[in-house]
């Protein structure tokens, strides 16, 4: 068979059910025209060639497109991972934190909780508690003697002498307080402000909270913070006892009430002075 | 007291910090320390220390004739409330932190979850 070369028609290919119509085409690529030039029967070679570079894309194509999913699947897979390790090491950290036989939080709440029953249940504590409820029983007469001594005694603290003493120490250390916040320019509403609560003071807060238990009791209770006492103005809130409680006596509780640090001393000294 | 002519005395601070005890009740003799935390505003320490104070009032005054109210048995309702306190406070701080330290948690799960995610959609 002779190839007869032809002119530059126009291409016309198609699909026709399960075959492909070629018609008109030139194709000018090198080993196409030697494959097809020295076949012995160009029209079948070139149908040989056309299927064969058909398998060859799709077989080629696939493997690019398995290629791709492989590698996006060990990118996932690995950050995944990654990501699954970070999540079980911060669970891990966190049990740890909580259950830890020797450090964790658990142990040391149950560390705690055990101390303070025990404490609860401290028999010695127990005795401590009831003997001095016995010992104010019974040392009535031995305190209402030493209550008689103490009143002359210029060296007890409950003698005239020592309270006149002891008040002109406090009258001495308000007016250094005063002087204090004077210097320092500190104005009522600075003080209003730190002291506050929801728009309110924190002693007349305390103050309801007191009123409240009082009710209860029948007590009376009396803000006196402004009112002078038998020395200052020490105490913000008296309490009087119910007097069917305490026949023929009056009974008094005074509350102190505090919005700033004090040592064990001063709050013993203040309790004292209120 | 002395001011006041008072039997006893009670103290309540602002807060636990500022207390020198470490409990929200804590009795001396006639001499109660309370905390009243004015961001919580928990009476239940109050309360208590106010019942114990009345308590040794009572016991102070009533001498002898103590059989006339059970003070024995208020003030030892008292100490068990005061121990109860205690193990609330207790209890309690450890819950907070364990409460923060899951929240914590919770967190860094959404942000790996969150995380994964982002790149399951860009993948």
């Amino acid at each position: 068979m002779t190839v007869v070369p032809i002119g530059e028609p126009e291409a016309n290919v198609f699909v026709d059910g399960h075959q492909v119509v070629i018609r008109n085409m030139v194709i000018d690529d090198a080993d196409l025209v030697q494959f097809v030039g020295t076949a012995d029967d160009p029209e079948l070679e070139l149908r040989d060639i056309t299927c064969l570079g058909a398998n060859v894309k799709r077989i080629t194509q696939t493997s690019v497109d398995v290629a791709v999913v492989e590698k996006q699947f060990a990118d996932l897979e690995h950050r995944f991972d990654e990501d699954l390790t970070m999540a079980v090491e911060a669970m891990n950290k966190t049990a740890d934190s909580y259950l830890n036989p020797k450090t964790g939080a658990f142990r040391e709440m149950l560390d705690e909780v055990e101390s303070n029953f025990d404490a609860a249940f401290d028999p010695d504590s127990k005795v401590g508690v009831l003997a001095k409820f016995e010992g104010i029983l019974t040392g009535g007469h031995a305190d209402m003697e030493k209550t008689i001594r103490d009143l002359v005694d210029p060296g007890s603290p409950k003698s005239p002498l020592a309270r006149f003493t002891a008040d002109l120490k406090e009258l001495r250390d308000i007016t250094i307080d005063i002087g204090t916040k004077l210097a320092v320019g500190q104005t009522e509403a600075e003080v209003l402000e730190l002291t506050a609560v929801k728009g309110r003071k924190f002693e007349e807060v305390v103050f309801e909270s007191v009123a409240g238990v009082a009710s209860l009791f029948g007590d009376e209770p009396t803000p006196v913070g402004d009112q002078t006492g038998t020395v200052n103005k020490c105490g913000d809130i008296l309490l009087t006892v119910n007097p069917d409680d305490t026949p023929g006596a009056t009974g008094r509780i005074v509350v102190e009430v505090k919005d700033r640090k004090l040592s064990m001393r001063e709050t013993h000294a203040e309790l004292e002075r209120g | 007291m002395k001011n006041r002519d008072a039997d006893a005395g009670v103290i309540v601070f602002s807060r636990q910090e500022k207390a020198p005890t470490s409990a929200p009740l804590q009795p001396f003799g006639s001499k109660f320390v309370v905390v009243l935390d004015k961001d919580d505003l928990d009476e239940r320490a109050l309360r208590l220390g106010i019942a114990a104070a009345r308590c040794t009032v009572l016991r102070q005054l009533s001498g002898n004739r103590a059989e006339a109210v059970d003070v024995d048995g208020v003030l030892s309702l008292v100490d068990e409330g005061q121990r109860v306190l205690v193990a609330r406070s207790t209890v309690r701080r450890f819950l907070t932190q364990a409460g923060n330290s899951v929240d914590e948690l919770v967190d860094t799960l959404d942000d790996i979850l969150r995380q994964i995610a982002a790149r399951l959609r860009s993948s």
